[in-house]
């Protein structure tokens, strides 16, 4: 709905536009009759270093290069000053005395034209400082109830901090912080005033790509934290310390959990995202939270909701890892989820949506065991004691919590339900022949070439897992505790006429759709003129065709759904069911009959699953 | 002029009609996961306002729940905070749920002589190992608290010249 209202607003902007400048249809072009002008160069700084004086300004439009004018005596003017003519935006004057002071002004030109002087900047060269210091934010403690009303703090990693100067705002020097938040920055000594600036974007060394948590209601724009003005009068420690009180604690919270995400990437893949994470979240944002690409509002990204006296989720570490795992299937694997709303428990669920929001379910678990066994508990936001899947989601008055890794048996069962596919991913995690890089390794070949044409969903992970790791009893296991049999069942091979099971009256066949093409046949011996035969109970996403054979081999009647069933309807047991009644069978007499995969399931249904089959008079 | 009105409203209208079109593709965005019961309280007056509610007013709700899943044992609980008295209704109910099962608990309060009363409802999926899901609603009598929306700031630019808001 955003991007809807989105869309409405460009539209009207541009219908505006015509409006004023449409007329009655007419074009007229405007000839100017002024002289050509450019306009002085604005934002300058002069920063002072050992001998040396750095003068930076920003771009003029249009201007092809600068002059820069330099003098000892104040009021220097393009009539009194040294000229340096200077192609770019930054001039270093060298080669000067420490302990006098230096003036500039500087123009904009273009060919055959000057601008008027800038105005005038001064500095005194003079030695060289070190600013140091440690960023810090303010985190909440959760436990499953909730936030437990603790604090922790927390270092801001690998993020920008800028040197600003205090009267123009512009950047002196510009550095990041380390893994520990701390960061250190060579500067000239002089008198002038700066303050210290943090801002929400993170980039890891190494990373390539940065991760930045933008202001969602002022789009591009970053969340930074400045220190108290200090000046430029040899090396100085000065430390930031963001409390939960400044909104921007949240956005640095986001941009630590994020930064996290990356470290945990690096650490499975061998290399930082080669792609940019935006995290768009503002205080009392009413969307959210979700991951979204293509036609986002703001773009595509993390979109992270806070709501207070509601629903807030920028201390709700879980939540921004599950939305940071659909980042990294986004990027690393594949995702045909078609997203919306979705609910834990929810047994009938579209495969591919269970599968996607499974892997989501998984993954806050999934980093915080990963933290924990390489000794960085000092980066999980849990209470002592609180088990690395429980999944929290604070909120005013509706949060909740959520153990992936023990779940009740009735609420994750099936490839159709979220948490089963959390909780077997959890298992296969915590088993040392399957591990999380086993994991990795094999939902990233689903980017195999040439590329799967195959959905995405749990039955490709268990037949890519079979491709690149072969056949395993632990896995077997592990999906089998979740009700989820991917393997032949006690019929087969039942799949020719010839090898076709007895089917014996009152006494119902379950079988599994298993493997890929598998067909069962089965006999049975008409006992009356009519016998309805359906297919019941279907469960992993199972979508059934049957087909009615005479004692000769010859078809009969088929029957793919015993109801139309609507566009991706749930996989509950009887929306894909089948059915054939037959009123002129010969009683006494052997029929066939056969069951298997309809090749015209909908995109939310499995080539897999079982089914049972009742043949009833 | 006429033109331009008339354009700038085609354009409006088609806007909306975009904007509807377009509500699907919000579909395609991984949301959170959501437990799998919902509620939610309403005065049964359509069009009430909760600001309309004045002190010593009595009011008929109506506590809506709705289980998204197959449940043995449902339990909801109404509080009543702040001094908001109930006049008649009951104030729990426990039982098996079916999936899209929606139960409906009315009950008339009075609202509180001063202040602004609180109706909360707690509503909890409950196991025999324990309990599975909660969640919660709450309905101020007499107006909500309204948080105060953040004050503008001046935007700065980083050494990149992106922009920054600075938080003092």
């Amino acid at each position: 709905m955003r991007s809807g209202i989105f869309v409405f607003l460009w539209v009207a902007i541009l219908s505006f536009t015509v409006g004023c400048g449409g007329g009655g249809g007419t074009a007229y072009t405007l000839t100017p009759n002024t002289p050509p002008s450019i306009g002085a160069p604005a934002s300058i700084s002069a920063v002072a270093g050992s001998g040396s004086v750095t003068v930076s300004w920003s771009a003029v439009a249009g201007a092809t290069s600068y002059n820069v004018y330099s003098s000892l005596s104040a009021s220097v003017s393009k009539a009194t000053g040294i000229k340096h003519i200077v192609s770019g935006t930054t001039f270093i004057d060298t080669g000067l005395t420490n302990g006098l002071r230096y003036y500039y002004v500087m123009t904009s030109v273009r060919p055959g034209i000057e601008s008027p002087d800038s105005s005038e900047v001064s500095a005194v060269p003079g030695a060289t400082g070190t600013i140091t210091g440690k960023i810090t934010y303010e985190d909440k403690e959760l436990s499953a109830g909730g936030f437990t009303g603790s604090k922790i703090m927390k270092a801001v990693r690998y993020a920008a901090v800028d040197v600003v100067n205090a009267t123009t705002s512009s950047i002196l020097y510009t550095t990041r912080t380390n893994s520990l938040g701390m960061y250190s920055i060579l500067t000239s000594t002089g008198s002038t005033s700066v303050y210290i600036r943090v801002n929400s974007e993170a980039l890891p060394p190494g990373g390539s790509q940065p991760v930045t948590v933008m202001n969602l209601f002022n789009v591009n724009a970053k969340y930074g934290v400045p220190s108290t003005f200090v000046t430029l009068a040899g090396s100085a420690n000065v430390n930031i310390t963001i409390p939960t009180t400044n909104i921007a604690a949240g956005a640095f919270n986001i941009l630590d959990v994020m930064a996290t995400g990356f470290d945990f990437i690096k650490d499975l893949s061998g290399s930082y995202p080669a792609v940019p994470l935006n995290v768009f979240w503002a205080s009392e944002n009413p969307n959210g939270t979700s991951y979204c690409y293509g036609g986002c509002p703001a773009g595509d990204g993390i979109y992270v909701l806070s709501q207070t006296g509601g629903d807030t989720d920028e201390y709700d570490d879980d939540v921004l890892w599950h939305e940071f795992g659909h980042f990294v299937t986004s990027t690393y694997s594949l995702d045909d989820s078609p997203g919306g709303i979705h609910y834990l428990g929810d047994n009938e669920q579209d495969l591919r949506l269970s599968w996607s929001e499974g892997w989501g379910n998984f993954f806050p678990g999934a980093v915080k065991t990963w933290l924990n066994t390489s000794g960085q508990n000092n980066l999980i936001s849990s209470a002592p004691g609180v088990s690395l899947t429980i999944y929290v989601d604070t909120s005013a008055n509706n949060g909740f919590s959520f153990d992936f890794g023990n779940p009740p048996a009735i609420y994750a069962q099936y490839s159709s339900n979220e948490v089963a596919v959390a909780k077997l991913l959890t298992d296969m995690n915590s088993d040392p022949t399957l591990t999380m890089q086993g994991i990795w390794n094999v939902i990233t070949d689903f980017r195999t070439i040439p590329p799967i044409t195959e959905l995405v969903n749990l039955e490709l992970f268990w037949d890519r897992w079979l491709s690149v790791n072969g056949p395993s009893v632990a896995l077997q296991t592990i999906f089998a505790n979740r009700s989820i049999t991917y393997a032949i069942d006690g019929y087969e091979g039942d799949n020719t006429m010839l090898t076709a099971n007895t089917y014996t009256a009152g006494f119902p066949q379950i079988h599994t759709l298993y493997a890929n093409g598998d067909e069962d046949f089965i006999l049975f011996t008409a006992t009356s003129s009519t016998h309805t035969i359906t297919t019941r109970n279907l469960i992993n996403g199972a979508d059934t065709f049957l087909s009615l054979y005479t004692p000769s081999q010859a078809l009969l009647t088929t029957n793919d759904n015993a109801v139309p069933p609507a566009p991706n309807p749930p996989n509950n047991t009887t929306a894909l069911a089948s059915r054939i009644q037959y009123s002129s069978f010969s009683v006494g007499t052997t029929y066939y009959v056969s069951v298997k995969s309809s090749t015209l399931r909908p995109a939310s249904a499995g080539k897999y699953g079982s089914y049972t089959l009742v043949i009833s008079p | 002029m006429f033109w331009k009105i008339r354009i700038l409203t085609i354009a409006l209208l088609l806007g909306l009609f975009v904007a509807q079109d377009a509500s699907p593709a919000a579909l395609s965005s991984k949301t959170k996961p959501h437990p799998p019961v919902q509620i939610s309280i309403e005065p049964l007056q359509s069009g009430l306002l909760s600001s309309n509610i004045k002190p010593g007013d009595v009011v008929e709700f109506r506590v809506t729940i709705t289980s998204m899943v197959d449940t043995p044992e449902m339990q909801i609980q109404v509080k009543l905070d702040d001094g908001a008295e109930l006049i008649s209704g009951e104030l729990s109910w426990t039982g098996p749920a079916m999936k899209n099962e929606m139960k409906i608990l009315p009950i008339t309060i009075k609202a509180p002589q001063k202040g602004i009363g609180l109706v909360k409802a707690q509503l909890s999926i409950t196991l025999s190992s324990g309990i599975a899901f909660t969640t919660s609603s709450e309905y101020e009598l007499g107006g909500t608290k309204k948080p105060k929306p953040e004050s503008a700031r001046p935007v700065k630019k980083d050494s990149k010249g992106h922009n920054v808001i600075e938080y003092r």
